[in-house]
């Protein structure tokens, strides 16, 4: 919906000379809106690619194959946290205007007549035609296209193979168009009844060592600086990123590579856009793998509702004295435990079992949101229930799938479901506890 | 392991030098000076009961009990994963340790003892340029006077697997295990059972999460449980640290950890550049792999974008400090060592940091004493 009402915006405006002409805030909002729900798609076709990569132990590989592996799921992973840190940042600019932070997105696979340039969002193994793509979403702004050197510009020749869509709008006109608005508004409304957000809505983040860092935004500069971040991160808007650490330059490399391998296939056989509900299309899921992936979008869910709980900082959230001790626990239970110890080890989990067509392929991780925004939205009293009903499901879930605690595992389920079963249990009680503490 | 910066428990005190006398003193007395204080009473005379024998003079309490401290200190090992990757992450991908082609899986096992001791079981896997492993006693103290001579100096420190030969295992669960926030790096080290060897004398310590109930692991345990073994204060620029351990472990030339980053740098380049020196085509398979395992180092050595990512805890301590509740069992040669048995009902007490992880080898350091009151023979 958010790329269709962007898509809407880019059609309205008449001067040739820009794609997005905002007019006032509800237009930066629905930009931001198309932003969030870029981010938050990329990053999961990222993950989800990462999970379908050759690892050692479970697939024959040479050293060299290997070693290329761990690095080329090490950076899909990397990519990916970082699309997360620009969906945080676009939901700090949608709080600073004070607007409803988002983290809506269409199913997957996702209409190209309406996704940024027409390019298509959806969940694939890495192959070359996937890396291709995600080299497209990355790539330079056409002024700094000229720039590239020759090594790099020949990965933008594979670009009409990709695209039959006509090109809306390009990823950088829609940020630089959010740049534009804010600057637009800000001189027409001034800096103070543009950023009417709360202040401490803003959530902050710095972590060098994951490559992290989200900034809260208080005006105009930030804001600036903030979509720059997002530009260079990810195509090297300016093109003086001396590291070459752009997701662009990342991905180049990984294609150079891919080359360098010659026939040697990176990823397992794990089918395109799994799912488990299949309303949206896609491949279905059946048998175990099913099942878990029944489980992995409890996870998910909860994990996208416990987040955008937290961004939404709402004042009946807050304890008697303004304490955020609830919007804590949303952060505490979303962020690193359920990311790190339930939704990577069942994502990897499925692109291990039968997908259940018969074919030899194998499943993956469906991403599938179970909840709506009137779930998220009910009052405190109905939501915190809510939320624990659903991990409680997810609980529940496991342990069938996990089997006894001294036998095997459900029929066609890896033995990692225990170790998975037992995060969740510790996820929940450290959740328990939290609620616990938490003055009324 | 991650770069968070989290505030100490109040599960313990602050380390300091009101902390241990705190410890110490029984719960009801009041502090001197404090207010509430019983005032002081002059001491009567005791008073004897007519036809008894004259007191016999008392032993002074060092004449009873003794306290002997073992101060040790040490390199050990410890293959782990690190955030964000999954505590049960085999090879690592996204956190700053990995497990490259033919080494073993990352498993979390804390390995304290040195190579030569009991090679069949938890093996230490030793990297190139690793540093000199080896927990070890290096100070015996009787009361407050160090011996010199101690029949236990040089004894070997090790952990123990429990009865179920259960490795002592690092465990955090990205943060899943307590239900406060800013758990990270307490590093729950469980079993936690305490050996001292030297020759023919052992000393082993252990400790429970719940002593009511031994088999109670870090999963089950509850947060004060947890909290009790984790860490009661941090510091992630622990100068003094690093330099006690760095400069052991390599000639004591650095006074910072940038120093030691480029040794090391300078260590690997060399021996890629011998493996390259040797033409494709005549490298062994063993050779081949090799060389790209020292590359795969050298680029996180190189990688200074991702902020120094295998020395990032080069600096940061985590100190600890519990008395046992399990048993504590001295055999007949360290009794003679020690020079007598545990007194009766006294705390065995283990204070230590541990730190100074230097990931790109696997390794971290260790620095603590162990204390124990002696009833001399």
């Amino acid at each position: 919906m958010s790329f269709l009402e962007a898509k809407r915006l880019a059609e309205r405006n008449a001067d040739p000379g820009k794609k997005f002409d905002v007019e006032d805030r509800d237009d930066l909002a629905k930009l931001l809106r198309a932003g969030a729900a870029l981010e938050h798609s990329l990053a999961l076709e990222y993950l989800y690619a990462g999970y379908t990569v050759k690892r050692p132990g479970l697939d024959e590989m040479t050293s060299r194959e290997d070693e290329a592996m761990r690095r080329w799921r090490g950076t899909l992973f990397l990519v990916a946290r970082q699309e997360m840190e620009h969906l945080g940042i676009v939901n700090n600019l949608l709080n600073a205007i004070g607007e409803r932070p988002d983290f809506e997105r269409d199913p997957f696979p996702q209409d190209r007549t309406v996704t940024p340039e027409g390019l298509p969002l959806e969940l694939r193994r890495l192959d070359k035609d996937s890396l291709g793509v995600f080299i497209q979403w990355e790539r330079p702004g056409w002024k700094a296209q000229e720039r590239l050197p020759p090594n790099l510009k020949r990965h933008l020749l594979v670009r009409s193979a990709h695209n039959p869509f006509p090109a809306a709008y390009t990823l950088e006109e829609l940020y630089l168009g959010i740049r534009d608005g804010f600057e637009k508004l800000t001189r027409e409304m001034g800096e103070d009844k543009l950023f009417v957000g709360n202040p401490a809505a803003q959530h902050v983040y710095d972590d060098p060592s994951r490559n992290m860092l989200v900034q809260a935004v208080r005006g105009i500069d930030d804001a600036r600086s903030l979509i720059y971040q997002i530009l260079e991160e990810g195509e090297g808007f300016s093109f003086v990123n001396e590291q070459h650490t752009t997701h662009f330059e990342r991905f180049c490399l990984m294609a150079e590579e891919m080359k360098d391998l010659g026939s040697f296939v990176p990823s397992r056989p794990v089918v395109d856009n799994p799912t488990v509900l299949g309303t949206h299309g896609g491949t279905t899921l059946r048998g175990p793998a099913a099942q878990v992936g029944e489980l992995f979008n409890l996870a998910y869910d909860c994990m996208v509702l416990a987040l955008a709980r937290g961004y939404q900082y709402r004042a009946e959230d807050l304890g008697p004295k303004g304490d955020p001790f609830r919007v804590n626990a949303m952060f505490n239970l979303g962020f690193q435990p359920l990311m790190t110890n339930a939704i990577r080890p069942l994502g990897e989990m499925l692109t291990e079992m039968p997908s259940g067509a018969g074919d030899g392929t194998f499943a993956g991780p469906p991403f599938e949101r179970l909840t709506t925004a009137a779930d998220l939205d009910q009052p405190r009293d109905a939501f915190y229930p809510f939320l624990r009903g659903q991990l409680q499901k997810m609980l529940d879930l496991a342990d069938t799938l996990a089997g006894p605690e001294d036998g095997p595992c459900a029929p066609g389920v890896p033995e990692r479901m225990k170790f998975v079963r037992e995060n969740l249990k510790l996820m929940v009680r450290k959740y328990d506890n939290e609620m616990q503490g938490v003055p009324q | 392991m991650s770069a968070k910066k989290t505030r100490p428990t109040k599960a313990e005190p602050k380390k300091g030098k009101g902390a241990k006398t705190a410890r110490r003193t029984p719960a009801k007395a009041a502090p001197k000076g404090a207010a509430g204080a019983s005032r002081t009473v002059p001491k009567r005379a005791p008073t004897k009961a007519p036809g008894t024998a004259p007191a016999r003079p008392k032993p002074s309490g060092s004449a009873l009990k003794r306290k002997v401290t073992l101060e040790w200190e040490g390199w050990f090992q410890i293959r782990t994963s690190t955030d964000p990757d999954p505590t049960d992450e085999p090879y690592g991908v996204s956190g700053f340790t990995f497990a490259l082609p033919g080494e073993p899986l990352l498993d979390r096992v804390v390995r304290f003892a040195s190579p030569a001791k009991d090679p069949g079981f938890n093996p230490l896997q030793p990297r190139s340029h690793s540093p000199p492993y080896g927990v070890t006693v290096r100070n015996v103290l009787v009361g407050k006077k160090p011996v010199k001579d101690h029949p236990l100096l040089g004894a070997t420190i090790d952990l123990l697997p429990d009865e179920k030969w259960r490795p002592p295992t690092e465990e955090q669960r990205n943060n899943a295990l307590l239900g406060d926030t800013g758990d990270d790096g307490y590093m729950f080290v469980d079993p936690f059972i305490f050996e001292i060897r030297k020759d023919d004398a052992v000393i082993t310590c252990h400790d429970h999460l719940d002593p009511k109930r031994p088999e109670v692991t870090v999963l089950e345990a509850t947060a004060e449980q947890l909290k009790r073994r984790g860490f009661y204060d941090m510091d992630l620029a622990n100068v003094d640290a690093f330099m006690a351990a760095v400069n052991q472990a390599m000639a004591g030339e650095f006074t910072s950890y940038a120093g030691f980053r480029t040794k090391r740098r300078g260590l690997i380049e060399r021996d890629v550049d011998l493996l390259r020196s040797i033409p494709q085509a005549s490298r062994t398979p063993e050779q081949e792999r090799g060389l790209r395992n020292l590359e795969f180092r050298l680029h996180q050595l190189m990688n200074t974008n991702t902020g120094d990512r295998p020395f990032i805890r080069l600096g940061a301590t985590w100190s600890r400090r519990l008395t046992f509740n399990g048993k504590i069992d001295i055999n007949k040669a360290a009794r003679k060592n020690l020079g007598g048995h545990r007194f009766p009902f006294s705390d065995v007490t283990v204070e230590f940091w541990f730190g100074v992880f230097d990931c790109d080898t696997h390794s971290a350091y260790a620095k603590g004493t162990l204390t124990m009151y002696v009833a001399p023979i």
